[in-house]
């Protein structure tokens, strides 16, 4: 069905900045710099390399409500949330190649990638996580297996006749280990008792422990590249009480946190030693040094633009090279950092959730 | 739908002579001339006007309105298949039906671009409530039981009440007769349905008793694509499952005149539903339960004062809902939650006519109340003011009908709902109309007060306001009906759940749209017994919310183009229909990037009539076996056969 509004200028531009800076090296993306996963929009948008971007809105439609991309050669994989599918999308003719269905009641949120290429969802709902193989036929099962989360009085509910549940959501993988944080949310969503993170061995699938974390509501978890440490992103109550819990590797044990405020969700770790991390709360971007743990100063990029009382929250962030870029999710923008500019916004598509980022 | 007597009633001739039971569908076209319509109103005999006026009241206010879009669609003139309330209402003009699983499922309709909430649904002039949002769900309405359906559109059911942004339903109930009904059908799904009323009369005391039930297995198979649309590899035929329903329905009414003028009516409507609840696609449950309730207690009374009619009414709606999903199949969270409504209103009104013209006041006090915890227990109390008129000039050829109507909410403030409309007759069948007007929608307690999962609401909500001008045609001959209309609807402050943060949304007023559309409509009895109808809605939607990706789209869930083809036969104990709908593609998001398919369904029936009062039928719906959805994410099923006896005797 066509949309009632015009597109093809845009697609026009786009075409024409394609063709008038050729292939863009060797990188199967060409010029693209950032992928952007429009949540509501249910598609891809695309920034070029140009100065500003030419976006490109729309390339690709992916499954319901996507929730996160990964970038892995050619192949883009995207977790759909509400189709509870697996989209891979070919990045050079920005065609869904394969899709694979995770199965009914997943509400898959996250997804990290194994050595071995597999990779581990994390299903917000049906609390569990699978171990997936985005290359296999597609009329087969892509699913290779499934690992149920603790659930009950296990989580330590605050209220042992009110226990939560796992509510699986970050994971992040580290040799053979997977790092998974539970926010364990009660039956109202908000937190039952303390979040944690789980820890299970890849190889032989089971659960090994599972660490207890200082704050509420972890959401994400990120590795550093050498695999030291993880820092985990934990939102607390949405009332400006967030952390960034820092997990020893090695010494299986927590070795730090970082009192920032707000709620920090999304993270990337830039080349300048710093991790900057989205404000779910109202619109910042927060950041801290990562060897020191010292907060920097917030910086406020998605301003109220519509409505009394309406606030609009960073949903991503995400680092490549000199340049980090921010998702505003209601207000449909993305904004380019660099240190001693200006930010810029570009519109994208309707709900931008996710980014990823290609180096130069 | 346009009221149609029946042959055995009317002789075979349409529109003449004119019943009261026509005569606000004959007023809508104003297209006879001012004699025929005059007449009508004098030859009212005692009994019929009985009926209408106690009743209903308000129709000495929009009921009757001349410059107004509304349509009827009389149930007790239409074929005896096994249709459902929500299926019949396919056949309106510029409504947008949504079903979510078949028979005894979840159903909503709106009008004109706005959404099921926007669209007031009135049970013989009492408002329905959903508190939970969403709009009412039309299968816990017994069809069985309702008459005729009046659809008023646009500003003109600004009367009606706070709520009818793109209009309004009245469901109205069967009235006492000395007669009976018998109808039982069968069918796909493992449906049945049993009706059977009676109507007798004691002195000046007429009665109906009334009881209907239904029973539908509901499973039915559908292609599942597994959420992954691109690879059709990883299809499967799937059984929709806990999608079962049973209800059952009564209905007891009492009306008698005083012979002093005055006459009385008491009614009592329940109706128990209780169903599974099958899931979105993705999200499915297996043992998901809902129960419903719905209790209307009705007292009315008028009496003739003179030339003035002094109209007074008690009632008192009562709903009920459990709700079960004891294993989180739904949404991750065991749920076990009760919510009850209680609503009573009291109300007077008083027509007073002047020369040719008239005008009519009223007072409603009513009070809503709500129990369910996640919303904190609470009630609304209302006091509406309404004042209208009907102006006649050059013989009634020419009408003026303002209408204004004050409500003063105790959550929601003050908002006033007006409309004016003129109407001109031009001759040889042909007429005229336009109204403007402001229609409000008070915030629902879900808005306002509902904390539960990501959503939190938001106290400092107000109205949602719809301005709309329309202007219509239309030509009235014998067998021949036709009307064309246009109109144009600006809905602003809309309530929209924005996100206040990550995972948590609240409601604000922050959407505009703008809607402009046509509707059109023929109906044609060439010959005895042979009836066609030709329905066609063309809606133009514009988001005007100036956000980006959204300003300038249209409204997701309403197709561009709408359509409808009916062809019936009653004469010579055969009875068939082939009724065709088409229901254009829609986008389902407010990006306008995906969209659900069109949608082509045609049912038929065929019968046989032995006896006047006994006829037996076979439908086949949805004889193309279109298996698209409805509402994205949830199914609708394929090709059914269901099979209808009924019986009836006594007094037409």
């Amino acid at each position: 069905m066509k949309r009632p509004r015009c597109r093809w200028l845009g697609l026009t531009a786009w075409a024409f900045v394609a063709s008038a800076c050729g292939a863009g090296g060797d990188s199967p993306l060409g010029d693209v710099r950032l992928i952007v996963v429009d949540s509501l929009g249910e598609d891809l948008s695309i920034l070029s390399a140009d100065s500003p971007p030419v976006v490109q809105k729309a390339v690709v439609k992916v499954g319901k409500a996507p929730n996160q991309v990964l970038l892995d050669g050619a192949e883009a994989w995207v977790l759909s949330s509400q189709s509870n599918s697996l989209e891979v999308v070919d990045v050079t003719t920005w065609k869904v190649e394969r899709q694979y269905a995770l199965g009914d009641g997943c509400n898959p949120y996250w997804m990290a990638q194994a050595g071995d290429g597999t990779l581990i969802v994390s299903c917000f709902l049906s609390n569990e996580i699978l171990r997936v193989d985005p290359r296999v036929a597609a009329g087969a099962s892509a699913v290779l297996s499934r690992l149920p989360m603790p659930t009950g009085v296990d989580l330590n509910p605050t209220d042992p006749q009110k226990p939560g549940f796992a509510r699986p959501q970050g994971v992040a993988v580290v040799g053979n280990e997977v790092f998974v944080t539970l926010t364990n949310l009660g039956s109202d969503w908000a937190p039952a008792g303390p979040g944690f993170l789980l820890v299970a061995d890849l190889a032989a699938w089971v659960i090994t422990r599972k660490v207890e974390l200082p704050s509420r509501n972890p959401g994400f978890v990120y590795a550093e590249r050498n695999g030291g440490r993880l820092f985990i992103t934990a939102s607390g109550d949405f009332s400006g009480n967030g952390a960034v819990e820092v997990y020893d590797v090695s010494a299986r044990a927590l070795s730090g946190r970082v009192a920032l405020g707000g709620a920090p969700g999304r993270m990337c770790l830039a080349d300048d030693g710093r991790a900057y991390v989205g404000d779910q709360l109202d619109g910042r971007v927060l950041s801290f040094d990562t060897q020191t743990l010292a907060a920097g100063d917030p910086q406020v990029l998605c301003p109220a633009d519509f409505g009394a009382g309406i606030y609009d929250f960073v949903a991503d962030v995400a680092c490549a090279g000199s340049v980090r870029w921010a998702a505003c999710f209601a207000t449909d923008k993305v904004h380019r950092l660099r240190t001693g500019e200006a930010p810029q916004a570009f519109e994208v598509g309707d709900g931008p959730v996710a980014l990823a980022a290609v180096a130069p | 739908m346009h009221a149609f007597s029946r042959p055995y009633a009317e002789g075979g001739v349409l529109f003449l002579p004119l019943r009261p039971i026509l005569l606000t569908t004959i007023l809508l076209y104003a297209g006879s001339v001012r004699p025929q319509a005059q007449s009508s109103d004098e030859e009212r005999s005692s009994e019929d006007e009985e009926t209408v006026e106690v009743r209903a009241p308000r129709q000495d206010g929009p009921a009757d309105l001349e410059a107004a879009a509304r349509s009827e669609i009389r149930l007790d003139e239409r074929l005896p298949s096994a249709s459902s309330l929500p299926r019949l209402l396919h056949e309106a003009p510029s409504a947008r039906l949504r079903e979510f699983g078949g028979e005894g499922q979840l159903a909503t309709v709106a009008l004109r671009g706005g959404s099921p909430a926007q669209t007031l649904i009135l049970l013989d002039g009492v408002p329905l409530p959903a508190p939970a949002g969403g709009g009412v769900d039309l299968s816990l309405v017994p069809v069985e039981f309702i008459e005729r359906i009046e659809v008023l559109r646009g500003a003109a059911a600004a009367d009606l009440g706070a709520g009818a942004l793109g209009g309004a339903l009245n469901l109205i109930t069967r009235v006492p007769r000395e007669n009976f009904l018998l109808k039982l059908s069968g069918g796909s799904f493992g449906t049945f349905r049993g009706a059977a009323a009676t109507g007798f009369r004691s002195g000046r005391t007429r009665f109906l008793l009334a009881a209907s039930g239904q029973s539908s297995e509901g499973d039915f198979p559908f292609l599942d694509d597994r959420g992954t649309a691109e690879n059709p590899k990883d299809d499967r035929q799937r059984l929709r499952q806990n999608n079962d329903s049973r209800a059952l329905a009564w209905l007891a009414r009492a009306q008698s005149d005083l012979g002093t003028g005055g006459v009385w009516a008491i009614t009592h409507l329940g109706t128990i539903q209780e169903r599974g609840v099958a899931g979105l696609l993705g999200f499915v449950s297996r043992r998901a339960r809902e129960r419903s309730f719905l209790e209307l207690l009705d007292l009315r009374a008028h009496h003739e004062a003179g030339p003035a009619l002094v109209a007074l009414s008690i009632r008192q709606l009562a709903t009920a809902r459990r709700f079960s999903d004891p294993l989180g199949e739904l949404t991750g969270v065991p749920v076990e939650s009760r919510q009850e409504t209680n609503g009573l209103d009291v109300g007077a009104s008083v027509v007073l006519p002047f020369l040719r013209h008239r005008a009519r006041f009223s007072l409603t006090g009513a009070t809503l109340s709500l129990r369910d915890r996640a919303y904190g227990d609470p009630v609304r109390r209302t006091v509406s003011l309404g004042a209208s008129g009907r102006l006649s000039f050059f013989d009634d050829a020419l009408r003026l009908e303002p209408g204004a109507l004050l409500t003063l909410a105790s959550d929601a403030g003050s908002e006033v709902s007006a409309s004016g409309g003129a109407s001109l007759r031009l001759g040889h069948g042909w007429s005229v109309f336009a109204n403007a007007g402001r229609t409000v929608r008070l915030p629902e307690f879900a808005e306002l007060y509902l904390r539960s999962g990501f959503a939190e609401g938001n106290p400092d909500l107000f109205s949602e306001e719809a301005l709309s001008a329309e202007a219509g045609l239309a030509l009235r001959r014998r067998g021949l009906l036709l009307s064309l209309g246009g109109y144009f609807l600006h809905y602003r402050n809309l309530i929209v759940y924005e996100p206040a943060a990550a995972f948590r949304y609240k409601p604000q007023n922050a959407g505009r749209v703008d809607v402009a559309g046509a509707e059109a409509e023929l109906r044609l009895r060439p010959v005895r017994g042979l009836e066609a109808q030709l329905v066609y809605s063309l809606l133009l939607s514009c988001d005007r919310s100036g956000r980006p990706n959204r300003d300038g789209n249209r409204v997701p869930g309403w197709p561009v183009h709408q359509g409808m083809f009916r062809l019936a036969w009653d004469r010579q104990r055969l009875l068939a229909e082939a009724a065709a709908f088409w229901i254009g593609e829609n986008f389902v998001n407010q990006a306008n990037t995906k969209s659900l398919p069109q949608r082509f369904l045609l049912d038929l029936s065929a019968g046989v009539r032995p006896s006047p009062d006994t006829s037996l039928m076979v439908e086949v719906r949805n004889l193309l076996d279109q298996r698209t959805q409805d509402v994205r994410g949830f199914p609708v099923s394929g090709i059914s056969v269901f099979l209808t006896l009924s019986l009836k005797g006594g007094e037409p």
